[in-house]
């Protein structure tokens, strides 16, 4: 399997293409899709692992097209996009439980690894260390990845991570602190020098 | 025990941002035609239109209420008891009659009498009292 990095749009969708989306653009909708769906995608396969990652992918969009026209501030969006990302990823772990979810996380990463992912040995070492950041984000507890994914992936400022997960800045800082000592040794002991 | 090193540097961190970054989980790409399945279910969804609040009538409600309940308590503290019922304080006054009258100032002269008249078992400088009335009486 080929892991592809789809790259955004490098043009940020304005506040116009938002509003016409709010009154039901479908083909705006589609630009927008276009230039997130990566991103959110990313995302929760961070949060979540492979499993039922379609599915979720879909919710996100689902509850973003359902509920854009009650979004305000469309300055906003991005935030409130990862918001939506968040509280989806948050659901289906809930609705899992962490212990089934860690199980069929780890079959799938087996599953997926005997698919067939080599192809070269660069390759295969680009597959071998994202697997291994992979692993160790799901390491983390909940919070610590939560915060080091929109931070250190998405390359959200704290404060706006403050306001996607509803917690002080310090609290932010914190658990990005814990999560990146966590993930520090995670790399170290599989062998990985920084 | 084993000790995990993790210097909180700057460089250290701009490391090991740089290494999540380069070799950051993708996850599986979409497939072309599930992507469009995706936005074809997504978009024939409906929109939940923003709602007018439902809440702008609660202050001209309340004004209402809360007038009629002033206005119904004028009323009421403007009735006093004549015989076995209540009548305006205006009619009562024009009709209230010389026996009654008496029998009013009577109530009141008896009842400002045991008012003024000293209790024997009652020692108005008897430094407990407050003591009692403090931490017994309440």
């Amino acid at each position: 399997m080929t892991i592809v990095s789809v790259p955004d749009s490098p043009l940020t969708p304005g506040p116009e293409l938002i509003k016409a989306c709010q009154k039901g653009d479908r083909q705006g909708f589609q630009q927008l899709y276009h230039h997130y769906h990566q991103r959110v995608r990313s995302t929760l396969y961070q949060l979540c692992g492979e499993l039922a990652l379609d599915d979720l992918e879909q919710e996100v969009f689902l509850r973003v097209w359902q509920s854009l026209p009650q979004l305000r501030k469309v300055n906003y969006f991005s935030t409130w996009l990862y918001r939506i990302t968040w509280n989806v990823a948050m659901d289906h772990r809930q609705r899992l439980g962490k212990h089934r979810q860690d199980q069929q996380s780890l079959m799938a990463q087996a599953q997926g690894t005997q698919g067939g992912r080599s192809n070269g040995g660069g390759e295969l070492l680009q597959i071998h260390y994202q697997d291994l950041v992979q692993r160790g984000l799901e390491q983390l507890t909940w919070e610590q990845r939560s915060v080091v994914v929109l931070h250190d992936l998405r390359d959200l400022p704290q404060k706006e991570i403050a306001q996607i997960l509803q917690i002080p800045v310090g609290t932010v800082k914190s658990r990005l602190f814990q999560g990146r000592k966590n993930l520090h040794r995670s790399l170290r002991e599989e062998g990985v020098q920084l | 025990m084993k000790h995990s090193h993790f210097p909180d540097s700057p460089q250290e961190n701009e490391k090991l941002v740089a290494f999540l970054r380069r070799h950051e989980p993708q996850g599986p790409p979409i497939a072309t035609d599930h992507q469009d399945q995706l936005l074809h279910r997504v978009t024939r969804a409906p929109q939940f239109q923003p709602q007018r609040s439902r809440k702008w009538w609660i202050i001209p409600t309340a004004i209402l209420i809360g007038g009629g309940l002033w206005w119904g308590w004028q009323r009421s503290s403007s009735w006093i008891p004549v015989g076995d019922r209540l009548a305006p304080q205006t009619v009562a006054i024009q009709t209230m009659t010389a026996e009654e009258t008496a029998a009013l100032e009577a109530f009141l002269v008896s009842s400002w009498q045991g008012v003024l008249e000293t209790d024997s078992t009652t020692d108005l400088d008897d430094p407990l009292l407050d003591f009692e009335r403090l931490y017994y009486l309440d």
